[in-house]
């Protein structure tokens, strides 16, 4: 699943390490969802939504993946 | 976190004390206080399971999963090394043993193997992840 993750955060000027801390998860795992190598559960994802102040559509593409295909 | 920490150190010391006597307890003679003593590092052991649970349990969900893909990883590669190993140990004892064979390599051989198993498991889900 695509996500802007990454533009969202650079808008801000946020490090991964405190955007992460934002959202009590390691750094790794914001690394992992920016990446796209691990898809956050629902939980995850609308706190990131909540913190970006954004709709879930807004933010993942869970058809990015099958336009890759 | 401290006082967790704290809780795990003091189960390690109790299950070694309580290891190193039931190895000694081992030479005694047959009896209810033997038996005991033998068993005893079971109930430290325990508090070291509920430590390693309740720790991945407060880990956030990324850092679950890669624990989880480790765990499998290495209780699905333990049992077939088990199987490998026991089968012709299982020949060995029906059929006489060579010198190295003796009846509790399987069970002794677990726990490394179980060990080394979750550390590559570890590792290569960590670097999945990465």
């Amino acid at each position: 699943m695509k996500n802007r993750l990454k533009v969202l955060r650079a808008e801000r000027d946020w490090s991964q390490a405190e955007l992460a801390a934002q959202l009590d998860v390691s750094r790794q795992t914001v690394n992992a969802i920016e990446t796209g190598r691990y898809d956050p559960s629902l939980s995850l994802a609308f706190r990131i939504a909540r913190l970006f102040d954004a709709l879930l559509e807004e933010i993942f593409d869970p058809l990015g993946d099958e336009k890759d295909l | 976190m401290k006082k967790e920490r704290l809780y795990l150190i003091g189960s390690l010391v109790v299950f070694a004390v309580l290891f190193v006597a039931a190895g000694i307890a081992t030479t005694w003679s047959a009896g209810y206080w033997r038996e005991v003593v033998m068993f005893s590092p079971v109930f430290p052991a325990i508090g070291v399971g509920f430590f390693a649970a309740r720790t991945v349990g407060k880990l956030d969900e990324l850092q679950q999963r890669i624990h989880l893909e480790a765990l499998a990883f290495s209780m699905v590669n333990t049992l077939l090394a088990t199987l490998v190993i026991s089968l012709p140990l299982g020949h060995y004892a029906l059929t006489g043993s060579p010198i190295w064979y003796n009846r509790e390599t399987p069970i002794v051989c677990i726990f490394p193997i179980s060990i080394s198993f979750l550390v590559v498991g570890f590792w290569m889900a960590r670097r999945r992840y990465r």
